[in-house]
């Protein structure tokens, strides 16, 4: 009897200090996730990019093609938003894709992981705010927009 | 070099009267074809909460119904359509954005518009106006005064040009179709 209560507060206890972890966590300003994808902030890819530290990492745009080339960020691909993603794709397994769409809740790129997922990429991560939050930022964007790079 | 005259005749005469034929024409084509996917694209917001902010309104509205109403400009007719939508999105509880192709010089009259006729509905402008993607994203005939757009799960269930009050009432019932499916 007495074990099973010391089993039971040891579980409460490491659940309390769970909880306490992933609220300084978030009070910390460290990125959450989107669903079951963890989110890489605009100011931590913009890192990355600026350090050429991309090796590991693609950048997917999931933006209509019309928009992915009037701007998108630099080193992006396209993958416009579809029901049914077409195969086969140039998308390496062994890389980390970063997907961002157009939208501020990450709608389109949290679905366009899932249906990644579907087909095997499993090293998936999503750009928090999309590119509203990486355009609020003032980051550069690569595109037709005013010539070759569009600062706003 | 008579049959040269006859042609040049014949030819100036369809010329003449081509206007007239393209102005009877009575199914004028715009935007999306019914069942064809919504694209995403973002619009500048003028009114709401969200106002001077880039928004993705078919991102946000994921599967659930859509109405995009494209309005080629200001007036009296697109006041009252405007209206109309309005009443609809409360009515059937859905997400309508009304979108001004004429681009940002139209904020201060939607501005105006949406204080005076307590229109909750987005009201939003192309970010770059006629020249847009969006107008060819959605295959929008910039000749025609508006396109109305119906949509669920991502596809166009209605499609809807030059709609006016007295023929609202088949952009009520396409609504009601697809509300009815939720």
């Amino acid at each position: 009897m007495t074990s099973r209560r010391l089993i039971a507060r040891s579980f409460l206890l490491a659940w309390v200090g769970d909880s306490l972890i992933f609220t300084l966590r978030s009070e910390a300003g460290e990125p959450g996730k989107a669903g079951r994808y963890p989110f890489v902030t605009a100011e931590q890819l913009k890192k990355l990019i600026d350090s050429s530290a991309t090796q590991d990492i693609v950048v997917v745009d999931t933006q209509p093609s019309e928009y992915f080339q009037e701007a998108h960020l630099p080193g992006a691909v396209n993958l416009p938003y579809a029901d049914r993603i077409r195969t086969p794709m140039n998308l390496p397994r062994t890389k980390t894709l970063v997907l961002y769409c157009p939208c501020e809740q990450e709608e389109e790129s949290i679905a366009m992981a899932t249906k990644l997922e579907k087909l095997g990429y499993t090293r998936l991560k999503i750009l928090q705010g999309g590119l509203p939050r990486w355009r609020e930022l003032g980051y550069p964007t690569v595109g037709s927009t005013n010539g070759q790079a569009e600062k706003r | 070099m008579q049959r040269a005259l006859l042609a040049f005749m014949v030819a100036t005469s369809i010329a003449a009267s081509a206007p007239d034929c393209l102005a009877a024409q009575p199914n004028t084509v715009s935007g999306r074809a019914v069942g064809e996917m919504t694209p995403s694209f973002p619009v500048l917001d003028v009114t709401g909460p969200h106002k001077g902010n880039s928004v993705c309104y078919v991102c946000e509205s994921k599967d659930a119904p859509l109405v995009l109403a494209f309005f080629r400009e200001t007036g009296n007719e697109t006041a009252s359509l405007v209206g109309k939508l309005n009443d609809l999105a409360k009515d059937q509880n859905l997400r309508v954005v009304a979108v001004m192709i004429q681009g940002q010089d139209s904020q201060p009259w939607l501005e105006k518009l949406a204080e005076e006729n307590r229109i909750t509905i987005p009201l939003t402008v192309l970010r770059n106006g006629k020249h847009d993607v969006a107008i060819k994203l959605y295959k929008l005939n910039a000749s025609v005064s508006n396109t109305i757009l119906v949509s669920a799960k991502r596809k166009v269930t209605a499609n809807f040009v030059n709609v006016k009050m007295q023929n609202f009432g088949r952009v009520t019932n396409a609504v009601s179709r697809v509300v009815g499916q939720k």
